[in-house]
């Protein structure tokens, strides 16, 4: 087996932190033009907007007329001279990297609170505390618009012609998505409680249901948020209409509550700490932003971790907002297997424990979106496995669903809470199309469809959620044992994290459909051992960027020792 | 020096009756670590086993009735830990000092500043006994 080393990434420093991230205030002027020069990602550079530099006084916005460091037309100009894609990221949320949140300092006033009670702080990149502000303050949207007024201005007068993004930035929490928006201060009360005076007004069903339910409280508060949300986002679309391109979400590692503390103490920060969340936004479908991280967080194993997973085809597919990863030909990309498409239903993913196998058995080959599903001729994913929730599903989706099923893709629905209407054209549509089913009970009903290479199997997570734990796990190993997923069989230390990507054979390697990268990391302080047993599918050869790691063949496979902090990558070549 | 334990707790406003239909209140513990992590999950779970609570009891989620009980919890968690001091902080008093705080150094002694000192019972009667040691000598 060959050992081979990939190019080194070009060392992270304060100006270009991470993920093409381009901060232009952290460096003289004078040297815009050198950085600049000498980036050579092909990807975009994201250029973010920091109001709080731009509007040092109120109705006062200074985008170069009288300080170089705020000079946006010449760092352009400079961008457009040295032939560099630029994207302007104008944060909607506050922005956990930027000082007061990105906010002007005349507008911090009001704290943010996270849902403990603790005001919401981040920690930098230097160690400093970054406490955020709230966007809940009716003085800061009315400041954001005209801020948002004024760039948008600046921008058509200077004939900028690049894309501008809105950015939601946020952090995983329990594996879920919490924005830096969400705020529960009192800040945040008071706009919710005039809120519900004016619904008395307008709609006081809502408060006679409030009144008698106290649980709705959750849900009414969820949608003053949205309101306040959009507020800030039709700002911005109506202001800068020509260049606005949509919405971006960034997950920071590093900037949930819980990292304050232990980022705080360098004894208990480790690089380590941080690939798991790494992955796990991923997962979920966000953008991750490791900007709050100091570059000594990344010098290793994080690092190679950041190189194998943040790739320009995850860039590009979250900027034109696909739903997949158009295949370069220049790469790999992940390698996935599942995509669920949950929206607001990620409930069921544990309650069936779905999530709990994936992680068990297809570690990061999954991807949860909580977008809606398209289908469109371009749609490159057909061969991967789909699940739809029934719960909130509608009539559009559905058939896009079923032209999904029709070129030839598999497709798990969850029937609880779909509606009945649903249900009779799934029904309709199989009988007209004389379509081959099959019904069986299996824990939960199942109905089996299937056409050419599509399947469809819908079940009932409300019926399989009742099961005990070992019943449900073993009705997912049954379904995906149906369908002959080939993969090598791993052996895996507790702790230790590993990855898959893949990409199309060249011209050499006519004797492989695919060649498979499978990269192994050690976060943790213990020595942790892989084993990949041989497969008929699989031809082991070469092995990359081993970082203290003893590489061993065995009669059945390969032995990977990885001492703490250490990381392999190993390349296999694919075949049916 | 740095096996002192940091607690930092919030009050919940839910003011409940117990099952022995007395009214109760709810501290619900959110960060209990050292400079080097958390305190491990076991031990705070062989400590935490023999308190009396109306909620669930994960050692991710600990939740006490009354202030004395949280203090109590955490003398014998200093035993169990061979620690010598803990600090008690509330969200109301650690959101005062992180308003005063501007970087990571300075967070590090906001318990140290800010909270409520409880010293190990053993470490108090290992010094008696050292002194003493001294003086009768």
């Amino acid at each position: 087996v060959q050992q081979l080393t990939t190019p080194e990434l070009k060392d992270y420093d304060s100006v270009f932190p991470g993920e093409n991230w381009f901060f232009y205030w952290k460096t003289s002027p004078s040297l815009w033009e050198s950085k600049l020069q000498n980036y050579n990602d092909l990807s975009p550079i994201f250029i973010p907007v920091y109001w709080g530099l731009h509007s040092e006084n109120p109705d006062q916005f200074d985008f170069g007329t009288n300080r170089p460091e705020a000079d946006l037309k010449r760092l352009f100009n400079l961008a457009n001279q040295y032939g560099k894609d630029v994207i302007l990221v104008l944060p909607l949320s506050p922005c956990p990297f930027l000082t007061n949140g990105g906010i002007p300092s005349y507008l911090s006033r009001s704290l943010m609170m996270n849902k403990d009670g603790m005001i919401a702080t981040v920690v930098d990149s230097e160690k400093r505390l970054n406490k955020l502000f709230s966007f809940y303050d009716p003085r800061v949207f009315q400041s954001f618009r005209k801020f948002t007024w004024a760039l948008g201005q600046f921008l058509t007068q200077n004939g900028f012609n690049k894309e501008v993004f809105g950015a939601d930035f946020g952090y995983l929490s329990n594996n879920r998505y919490q924005s830096y928006f969400d705020d529960y201060s009192t800040t945040f009360m008071k706009g919710y409680h005039r809120y519900l005076a004016q619904l008395e007004q307008t709609d006081p069903e809502k408060v006679e249901r409030l009144i008698a339910d106290k649980a709705y409280d959750e849900e009414l508060k969820k949608d003053y948020a949205n309101i306040v949300k959009n507020l800030y986002l039709d700002s911005a679309v109506e202001t800068i209409p020509a260049n606005w391109s949509g919405i971006l979400k960034f997950s920071c590692l590093g900037g949930s509550p819980e990292d304050l503390f232990s980022r705080s103490f360098e004894r208990w920060e480790t690089e380590g700490q941080f690939i798991k969340p790494l992955l796990n936004i991923l997962v979920n479908d966000l953008i991750p932003s490791s900007v709050l991280l100091s570059k000594s967080n990344k010098s290793s194993i994080l690092k190679k971790a950041l190189k194998d997973t943040v790739s320009q085809s995850l860039l590009k597919s979250h900027l034109n907002n696909e739903l997949y990863e158009e295949d370069l030909h220049t790469g790999y990309h992940p390698q996935v297997f599942f995509k669920v498409y949950c929206k607001d239903n990620q409930d069921l993913l544990d309650k069936t424990t779905l999530k709990y196998f994936f992680d068990r058995d297809y570690q990061w080959m999954y991807r949860i979106f909580h977008r809606s599903f398209i289908y469109t001729q371009e749609y490159e994913d057909v061969e991967k496995i789909h699940f739809f929730f029934g719960k909130g599903l509608n009539v559009s989706e559905f058939n896009q669903i079923l032209k999904l099923f029709l070129n030839g893709s598999k497709i798990f629905i969850d029937s609880d809470m779909m509606h009945a209407d649903l249900t009779k054209k799934l029904n309709i549509f199989l009988t007209e199309n004389s379509i081959e089913t099959e019904r069986i009970n299996f824990l939960t009903p199942l109905l089996k469809a299937s056409l050419g290479d599509g399947l469809i199997i819908v079940y009932d997570s409300e019926k399989l959620g009742a099961q005990p734990l070992m019943k449900r796990i073993n009705f997912w190993e049954t379904m995906v044992k149906f369908l002959k997923l080939k993969t090598c069989k791993l052996e895996i230390d507790d702790g230790l994290l590993y990855v898959w990507k893949n990409r199309g054979s060249n011209t050499y390697e006519l004797s492989y459909e695919e060649i498979r990268r499978l990269s192994f990391y050690n976060p943790t302080s213990y020595k942790r051992r892989a084993t990949i047993q041989s497969s008929s599918n699989y031809a082991f050869l070469k092995t990359l960027d081993e970082t203290n790691v003893e590489i061993k063949s065995n009669p059945i496979g390969i032995d990977i020792d990885l001492m703490p902090g250490g990381s392999v990558s190993i390349d296999c070549g694919y075949f049916e | 020096m740095n096996k002192e334990i940091n607690l930092l707790y919030k009050f919940n406003n839910m003011t409940t009756k117990s099952k022995t239909g007395e009214i109760s209140s709810d501290y619900q513990v959110l960060q209990l670590f050292t400079a080097f992590g958390p305190v491990p999950a076991k031990v705070v779970a062989s400590v935490y086993r023999d308190f009396e609570s109306s909620t669930k009891r994960t050692t991710k989620n600990l939740h006490f009735n009354t202030l004395e009980s949280l203090g109590h919890f955490i003398t014998e968690l200093l035993k169990k830990y061979d620690s010598p001091e803990a600090f008690l902080l509330s969200t109301d008093d650690f959101n005062i000092g992180l308003d005063s705080c501007n970087d990571s150094e300075q967070f590090q002694d906001i318990f140290r500043r800010y909270g409520t000192s409880v010293e190990n019972p053993e470490n108090i009667i290992k010094k008696k006994s050292l002194f003493r040691n001294i003086f009768n000598k």
